[in-house]
């Protein structure tokens, strides 16, 4: 006679869980839980014999039962399994985005469509909280801090020269394509040991792995074109691109604010090369290089142009190689080196100025997990950097070279424990020592993140960050210290059905700020200092209004630094106590349209009035933009796309420059820093061929 | 010895339900409450009972074709992202376990095709175009094996009616190709029994309003 077997499935709190599938062992009896968790079945075989219970979402159950005809009852507790993508993660300083995180905040179809980013990286980062537009440098300005205090790593290695060169006071540009990347994340402070040479934030880049198929890209635009071409072999992958910019045409058909003796004008070239190698590693090289040339003449306080022009020449090699594998279970080891030369030629009259940097980072990382909770991360690093400025006037022989040469080695570790999938911690450490300063660091950083409920968590990070003074400071300086900054934030976190809400409140501490000094023998000195303080708001919507997606970011920024030639403490220009986006994107399913558009608003900032004896006293007038785009998508292969900045016109004001020298009145005069035109019209067209011509450089709009 | 001896009578034992009049009955049976299935929790008991088919006849790889299916089902029925994506990677154990017993059977390589479509509907944005590429080629390989699987040229037209309607291209030249498909499906669908039947519904569903112009949203 069959003996019954029953009981209940619950979880550890003693709910049921219906639909868990129990059974014996290699046998096909059994049965699935009922709504309230219970169990019944029959067996007709004596002995000793596995029950076994599977259910999605838990830990596999298993126990051996002594049958002996007598019906059985067993109570079975499910562990619910450790999902990381479940568990709490740190969002404080944290906006990853990307599909392996779940902070999405912004995938590269993303940044592209969102209206005046113009296919720019940081600047469709600055469409997010933490960040303000300051128009004339182009660069991630992030709580308070300058865009040179945030770094840029592509898959963890260091990017000495992540911009393009610019005329003075214009807004420069990332080098990197969106595209190029699957994740991008950019911290707003409190990041990880791993990250060092960056006071404020670090823009981290990870790059595609294998493309899916053989493709031409050709793109042409009103200011130039591109051709990629992609050929795939079994395990590895090949692109090469050329590009060529030239903005003459549309810059003598849109009036701009500044004479051009040459408009700018670049080309270039990449290559990326993939291969997958044992295991799940993967070995990738990606190299450019490029030149770009302008001629511009600067505006005098009369009004007039300048005598001559300013001529810049870029020259720009970049090359990054990377391998990443798993070499046991437990290991993840990534091997990592860029290099990269960039000189700049300025030109004026008979001064040539030439700029010449020379960089290189290598780096060697181990991931080990010691279980799915634990896990220990730690590497071994050095940056290698070569700074020259020659100065060179015509009428005086030789020229004047002076030049630095930095070794800075720095080793980091860095442990993540979740004691819970509601709780995690990470606590790191990070070591630098730098040759030129001969002087030795040592930062803590640690973060923790706590789930509140389902939808909610909040996170803390605090750490201690240094980064070497600006080249031009280094300069023959070596008793220089490393500038230090300290950082103190507090974030929440709220995601429901599509609807994200993040605040984060912030103290920043900086220390060892390079300052003028008074005396000839150390004109330079580590006794400024500064803060800053805020909060930002976030609210990102993908589900009330069909078909659109909206967000709105807003900053708030106190601060106030004694560095550099300031007098005394005093707020910084460059910081915007006021800042706010909203981005709007509606498809238009009719058209087979993504249309965009996105408002900027920063508030007046300070600016020294050289006539004034009062220091950064000034007020600039607001800044605020509306910019529009448009993404038709013709034919599966073939979009087009098409986009105008500040469309309302709105007057723009960066700052002013004083003149050296007062006028015979005794006043000095000045010159607005503008941008190159009041607004910034482009049109472009996307073309993929493919073999079986599926696919499209939106590739991920098609659904 | 003696491991070796227990080691053998264990994989008879595994493998002793497999073709037998009691694995055909069990398949039945279980194939009865598949039709009867509605919900997620429907299609979990359902596919708790193919795969205890599966525990108990290792070689088979039909059980294992239905949980599959049944998990893939209940994706497209639950709302929550990760469930769905915790359903499709059982579903994907089962479909990678068939592969390694059925390496050219063209029902294994069409609900693979299916199961990386339900892939793409959890995250259209971000997974389109990866993929809507591995679910044509999973297709493309089942239509090697066997060019008249209804279900593989069913899910085929499907996808590419799809694109076709989004970009506004013509797509009589589909729909003709679905009736077709329909008109033959019983000169296609191998007869044997408890093999994958499938489809004709759903294909006829495609029909009823296939040259209707419609666009699909993103989302």
């Amino acid at each position: 006679m069959a003996q019954t077997i029953s009981g209940t499935v619950a979880d550890k709190d003693g709910i049921g869980l219906p639909g868990a599938n129990v059974y014996i062992e290699n046998t096909f009896s059994g049965t699935s839980t009922d709504a309230n968790g219970h169990y019944s079945f029959e067996f007709d075989k004596k002995g000793t014999y596995n029950l076994i219970v599977e259910f999605v979402g838990f830990e596999d159950y298993k126990k051996e039962i002594q049958l002996d005809g007598q019906n059985h009852q067993v109570q079975i507790e499910l562990k619910e399994k450790f999902n990381q993508l479940k568990a709490v993660t740190i969002t404080a300083g944290n906006y990853g985005t990307g599909k392996s995180e779940t902070a999405v905040v912004m995938s590269s179809l993303e940044m592209v469509t969102t209206a005046g980013s113009l296919g720019d990286i940081n600047a469709a980062m600055r469409s997010l909280p933490g960040t303000s537009n300051n128009g004339e440098s182009g660069k991630l300005f992030v709580h308070g801090g300058e865009g040179t205090e945030t770094g840029t790593y592509i898959d963890g290695i260091y990017v000495h020269q992540p911009y393009t060169t610019s005329a003075p006071n214009m807004a420069v540009r990332g080098r990197f394509n969106p595209f190029m990347f699957s994740g991008t994340s950019f911290s707003t402070g409190g990041y990880s040991a791993e990250y060092g040479q960056a006071l404020s934030s670090v823009l981290t880049l990870n790059t595609n792995d294998m493309p899916v198929e053989d493709a031409l890209n050709i793109s042409l635009m009103t200011v130039g074109g591109d051709v990629a071409g992609t050929k795939m072999w079994k395990k590895g992958a090949i692109t090469g691109s050329f590009n060529y910019i030239n903005l003459k045409p549309y810059m003598q058909l849109i009036p701009q604010n500044y004479e051009w003796n040459q408009e700018p004008e670049a080309y270039g070239g990449s290559i990326n090369f993939r291969q997958k190698t044992k295991g799940s590693g993967m070995f990738k090289i990606y190299a450019s290089m490029d030149q770009s040339n302008l001629s511009q003449f600067a505006i005098t306080s009369d009004g007039s142009n300048a005598p001559s022009s300013t001529d810049i020449r870029n020259d720009n090699k970049f090359i990054n190689v990377n391998w990443h594998g798993s070499p046991s279970k437990k290991w993840f080891t990534t091997f990592g080196s860029s290099f990269t030369y960039n000189n700049d030629r300025y030109t004026q009259g008979d001064l040539i100025l030439n700029q010449r940097l020379e960089g290189n980072h290598i780096k060697a990382t181990a991931k080990y997990e010691l279980t799915e909770k634990t896990r220990f991360r730690m590497g071994v690093e050095n940056f290698y950097t070569d700074f020259k400025n020659q100065y060179s006037q015509a009428q005086i022989e030789g020229d004047s070279t002076v030049g630095y040469q930095e070794n800075l080695t720095a080793a980091f570790i860095e442990a993540q424990i979740y004691t819970s999938p509601k709780f995690l911690i990470n606590a790191g450490l990070r070591g630098e020592h730098s040759q030129y300063l001969n002087r030795n660091t040592l930062a803590p950083r640690i973060s923790a993140a706590y789930k509140l409920d389902d939808n909610s968590s909040l996170s803390v990070a605090y750490g201690w960050f240094y980064q070497n003074p600006l080249n031009e400071h280094l300069l023959h300086r070596n008793y220089l210290k490393n500038e230090r900054a300290e950082h103190y934030i507090l974030s929440l976190s709220r995601n429901v059905n599509k609807r994200t809400f993040r605040t984060e409140v912030y103290y920043k501490n900086y220390s060892d700020l390079v300052k003028y000094g008074t005396s000839f023998q150390a004109p330079y000195q580590n006794t400024g200092s500064g803060f800053a303080y805020g909060f930002d708001l976030y609210f990102k919507d993908t589900k009330t209004i069909k078909n659109g997606t909206y967000w709105v970011s807003y900053s708030f920024l106190q601060s106030e630094r004694d560095f550099r030639s300031y007098p005394h403490a005093a707020t910084p220009t460059f910081a915007v106590p006021h800042s706010l986006t909203v981005v709007y994107k509606h498809w238009i399913g009719d058209w087979r349209s993504y249309v965009g558009a996105s408002f900027r608003y920063g508030s007046p900032r300070v600016y020294n009035d050289k006539n004034s004896s009062e220091f950064n006293a000034a007020k600039l007038p607001s800044n605020a933009s509306l910019d529009i785009n448009w993404s038709f998508l013709y034919r599966q292969n073939v979009i087009f796309y098409a986009s105008a900045t500040n469309v309302l016109g709105f007057d723009q004001v960066f700052g002013y420059r004083y003149d050296a020298v007062p006028n015979s009145n005794g006043v000095y005069g000045r010159t607005p820093i503008l941008p190159a035109a009041k607004s910034f019209f482009f049109v472009g067209c996307f073309i993929t061929l493919t073999k079986n011509g599926e696919t499209n450089q939106m590739d991920k709009i098609n659904m | 010895m003696k491991t070796i001896t227990l080691v053998f009578t264990f994989l008879i034992s595994f493998n002793s339900f497999a073709g037998t009049p009691a694995f055909n009955e069990a398949m039945k049976t279980a194939l009865t409450q598949f039709g009867q299935s509605k919900n997620v929790s429907d299609f979990q008991n359902t596919a708790n009972t193919f795969q205890r088919i599966a525990n108990s006849a290792q070689n088979e790889w039909l059980p294992e074709y239905y949980q599959a299916q049944c998990y893939i089902l209940m994706s497209f029925m639950d709302k929550d992202a990760i469930q769905k994506d915790a359903y499709l990677d059982i579903a994907e154990k089962a479909i990678n376990s068939m592969l390694a017993k059925a390496p050219k059977n063209s029902e294994v390589y069409a609900i693979q095709g299916f199961m990386y479509t339900a892939r793409l509907v959890v995250d259209p944005v971000n997974r389109g175009r990866e993929y809507s590429i591995l679910s044509m080629e999973s297709l493309k390989k089942s239509l090697h094996f066997n060019p008249q699987n209804p279900r593989a040229l069913y899910l085929q037209l499907s996808n590419e009616i799809g694109t076709a309607k989004f970009f506004g291209s013509d797509v009589s030249m589909y729909c003709e190709r679905i009736n077709t498909l329909i008109e033959n499906w019983d000169d296609y669908n191998k007869a044997e029994p408890l093999y994958p039947s499938w489809g004709e519904k759903q294909a006829q569903g495609l029909t009823e309003n296939c040259t209707e112009t419609k666009t699909d949203s993103i989302k």
